[in-house]
């Protein structure tokens, strides 16, 4: 068993990374003061993950929504579901789907060790039948309407659709009540065997724990065994977007957009590093504190619902920004031309010194939340990273750096607004 | 926290309160003006935060206000509206980098209190003496845009309109962003009015979370806001109804999912013995992914697909909320009471109930790791007179009998209902 302490010299903190016998590699991050612990165990398997590619060269396509099924079943095993075992620890458990990973979590003050092997046991131990998973098809079904009414989550999935024209991130998490329509127990165990062998999962627990209540759960449930390693099925994207202007009609007050750049791929591990100066210059474009912001909330255009984020993962990069505007499409020329006048005159010294400032709170902030913590540690392994890159990336970027990478990654050509209009205008 | 959060009066009506907590990496700072909820005032002072969150003596306007912000390592200044009871308390916060993250040196606890306290006293105002007009009209036509955006997310819209008709006579049913139709009428003038009323009569209370010196921020606000002209308004709190007349409302709206929401009144819980078995009901019966309505209505059922119950405790009201098919409206409408009957009749084990109480207490114990979790939780504790910690709380809800917890349900009385459904409903 391998195991090495990582430290950060700017947050004053560190974490564990150790190498279990089982394959599983787990980052341990003690947090001094907290009285709550939290725990992810996590897949890199998502939505975006839409064939099984076996050794043998074989290749099984994976109907849309199949990774967030697999989620709501794993809950369950023959005896009971793990919801009613979580239930005598006292934990508050849960479970996401996002496009490239899947995770099971659980947050907690006491009984720690119980919910600790509660969480290896239950994501370890899958148990589907015919009948289980027939019932589910119901409970997904109605979550896939509600996401339909929610006008936040139209707005992201219409502009996904337009911008990537292959990769499947333009699909919907939860898939279509269709396309869950083909979800069995076969497949489901075929999904499961493809893409949650522990040597590609990792367990991420920060806040207030005992080291060895982990070790031991995992001695006891997790046994070794010959590592299946996972392919992800790739796709050739073009630059290009599919189209730039998508708009649909919900009961909503005021028109809500998100207008989004397309970066080119470069890989997830330089995706990750390279949102983090997306963020900078997406601060610099927009923030709140400059003269653009300034201009369009006074002409009413904008207001304080605005908001920009970097939106990347495995195999796809790209900024956002979002809020509520009477008119769209005025908003999405001018971040056009902004982009435009930044490219030609650069970003002056203060305005990036208070770019990279605000991105550096944000990151300090999140490193003071046992969740925080264990999220970057999961998503940061997943993407070959420690998760104090992303503050060390806000603090050592330069005007320069950050322009390189915009100017490099994005062009104003690829962009996509997406509109939700309100009813009857 | 191992100790209670001392609060102090540093001033007329003004009162200091710090929650040391040196795990945190920033400061949190609020000041909590509280006034009475009344239908005639609200939407003016709702605004008051926003135009106060526009400019201040030093930094005269949003964009120089908005600079120094981000130069403090990005921090937050938040400016909102919430209510409690009966009360509209308008938030001001800064969270900002502890002193010893900041790269330069900068002396950032203080200078998060003394910008707090300029947003607070020293905002910009024109050769009148009143908010400046292009400020107000943006910020008014925002607050109307807030107030009809309560639609767009439909779970939320729900709860308000069965709120809306289960109130109409208590002020507990005032918004808390007020009304378009006030807002429309308000002038520049009449939100200047506001701002210096609730300067003058609000209760003023400054929370102070992180690992930062509080007695540093006390001094900055004790030397600012001590020396304020103050008549405090007064407060008056208005006893919850034990019981109301049924009222419903039935909308139908272009969705795709239904919309069901329902109202209980408890007889007006008194104590903390009966408050605490109000609680401990609400999550038996609606507040855990265990609870009678989720294993029953959502799980062994598929009526729909979150149905879950909390309790309101200033009001003394459980709500029942839930997103159903509009073919299942009736029967989930059915089967949610007869849940509530069955707790009632005392229809759960001992191992539902101790469940229940083990993932009470670990919420309990899990806010103060969060810097609003934590000011949150005091600030609840300060509006109703008692600073428990939360390890106590956890103390009171622990003692609660599983005959407590049948009895409170017994004293559920239907108040209210409200359905919202797609154009075209099948209901059987």
């Amino acid at each position: 068993m391998r195991n090495e302490i990582v430290r950060s010299e700017r947050l004053g903190d560190q974490y564990e990374i150790i190498d279990h016998p089982s394959g599983l590699r787990m980052l341990l991050a003690p947090m001094e003061g907290f009285r709550s612990a939290y725990a992810l165990f996590g897949t890199a398997y998502g939505s975006i993950d839409t064939e099984i590619h076996y050794a043998d060269g074989r290749v099984d396509p994976i109907p849309q929504g199949t990774a967030h099924y697999l989620e709501h079943k794993l809950f369950e095993s023959e005896e009971c579901n793990a919801f009613d075992r979580f239930a005598k620890t006292g934990a508050s458990a849960n479970a996401y789907t996002s496009f490239d990973r899947t995770a099971y979590l659980f947050s907690c003050t006491d009984h720690f060790a119980e919910s600790i092997e509660i969480l290896l046991d239950f994501v370890t131990h899958p148990y589907f039948t015919a009948e289980t998973v027939e019932k589910e098809r119901g409970i997904i079904g109605q979550e896939i309407r509600m996401y339909d009414d929610s006008p936040d989550w139209r707005v992201l999935f219409n502009m996904l659709t337009s911008m990537y024209a292959k990769n499947p991130v333009r699909n919907d998490i939860a898939g279509t009540v269709e396309s869950i329509a083909e979800i069995d127990a076969d497949l489901l165990y075929k999904c499961y065997g493809a893409f949650y062998d522990l040597s590609n999962m990792v367990l991420a627990v920060a806040g207030c724990f005992d080291r060895d209540a982990v070790l031991s759960a995992a001695d006891k449930v997790l046994k070794a065994k010959e590592p299946v390693l996972i392919r992800h099925s790739t796709c050739t994207e073009p630059p290009e977007v599919l189209q730039s202007y998508i708009e649909q009609k919900l009961p909503v007050s005021v028109p809500q957009f998100t207008f989004g750049f397309k970066a080119l791929d470069r890989g997830e591990r330089e995706n990750l590093t390279g949102s983090v100066l997306d963020e900078i210059f997406a601060e610099a474009m927009a923030a709140d504190y400059t003269q653009f912001y300034r201009e369009l909330y006074d002409k009413e255009l904008i207001n304080s619902t605005f908001y920009s984020e970097a939106f990347c993962g495995r195999d796809f990069c790209s900024t956002l920004y979002s809020g509520e505007s009477k008119e769209p499409e005025r908003v999405a020329d001018a971040l056009q031309r902004r982009f435009s006048e930044l490219r030609r005159d650069g970003i002056s010294e203060e305005l990036f010194q208070n770019a990279q400032r605000s991105v550096y709170g944000h990151y300090l902030r999140s490193a003071e939340r046992t969740e925080g913590i264990a999220s970057e540690l999961l998503n940061c392994h997943f993407a070959g990273h420690s998760p104090y890159v992303l503050l060390d990336a806000a603090a050592e970027a330069t005007a320069e750096s950050v322009c390189e990478r915009a100017f490099s990654a994005y062009s104003e050509e690829y962009a996509v607004l997406s509109v939700i209009r309100p009813t009857g205008e | 926290m191992e100790d209670r959060p001392v609060r102090r009066r540093i001033g007329e009506g003004i009162y200091f309160t710090a929650v040391r907590e040196p795990k945190f990496k920033s400061n949190r700072m609020t000041a909590v003006l509280i006034a009475p909820l009344e239908r005639t005032k609200a939407t003016a002072r709702a605004l008051v935060p926003f135009l106060l969150r526009k400019g201040c003596g030093a930094y005269p306007d949003f964009t120089a206000l908005n600079e120094k912000l981000a130069s403090m390592y990005g921090a937050i200044l938040d400016a909102d509206v919430t209510k409690y009871a009966d009360l509209q308390m308008i938030h001001l916060s800064v969270q900002t980098a502890d002193d010893k993250f900041s790269i330069a040196g900068e002396p950032l606890c203080r200078e998060s209190a003394e910008l707090l306290c300029s947003v607070l006293t020293d905002p910009v105002l024109d050769k009148y003496g009143h908010f400046p007009e292009q400020d107000f009209r943006v910020e008014r036509n925002y607050l109307i845009d807030t107030i009809e955006s309560e639609l767009n997310e439909k779970r939320t819209y729900a709860i308000g309109k069965c709120t809306e008709i289960l109130f109409r006579d208590e002020p507990f049913g005032v918004k808390r962003y007020g009304y378009k139709e006030d807002a429309e009428k308000l002038t520049a003038e009449e939100a200047t009015t506001a701002w210096r009323e609730l300067l003058k009569g609000a209760r003023m209370e400054i929370l102070f979370t992180g690992p930062g010196d509080p007695e540093d921020a006390e001094r900055v606000f004790t030397e600012r806001l001590g020396g304020l002209m103050r008549e405090p308004f007064g407060e008056h709190p208005t006893p919850p109804k034990p019981y109301s007349e049924y009222a419903e409302l039935d909308e139908k709206m272009d969705v795709v999912q239904g919309k069901l929401v329902m109202a209980y009144r408890l007889g007006a819980p008194e104590g903390e013995t009966e408050q605490a078995a109000a609680r401990m009901m609400a999550a038996l019966y609606g507040g855990t992914p265990f609870s009678k309505l989720f294993m029953n209505v959502r799980e062994k059922m598929s009526l729909c697909y979150y149905c879950t119950a909390r309790y309101d405790r200033p009001t003394g009201v459980i709500l029942v909320d839930s997103g159903v098919e509009a073919a299942n409206m009736t029967k989930a409408e059915e089967e949610i009471g007869n849940q509530l009957s069955a707790v009632a009749q005392g229809g759960f084990t001992e191992e539902e109930r101790g469940n229940t109480l083990l993932l009470a207490v670990n919420s309990l114990k899990s806010v103060e790791d969060s810097l609003d979790g934590a000011e949150g939780w005091y600030l609840t504790r300060i509006l109703d007179g008692d600073m428990r910690t939360p390890a106590e709380d956890a103390e009171t809800i622990g003692a609660v009998t599983a005959e407590q917890i049948a009895e409170m349900a017994g004293r559920a009385k239907l108040a209210a209902v409200y359905r919202l459904t797609g154009e075209e409903k099948t209901d059987a």
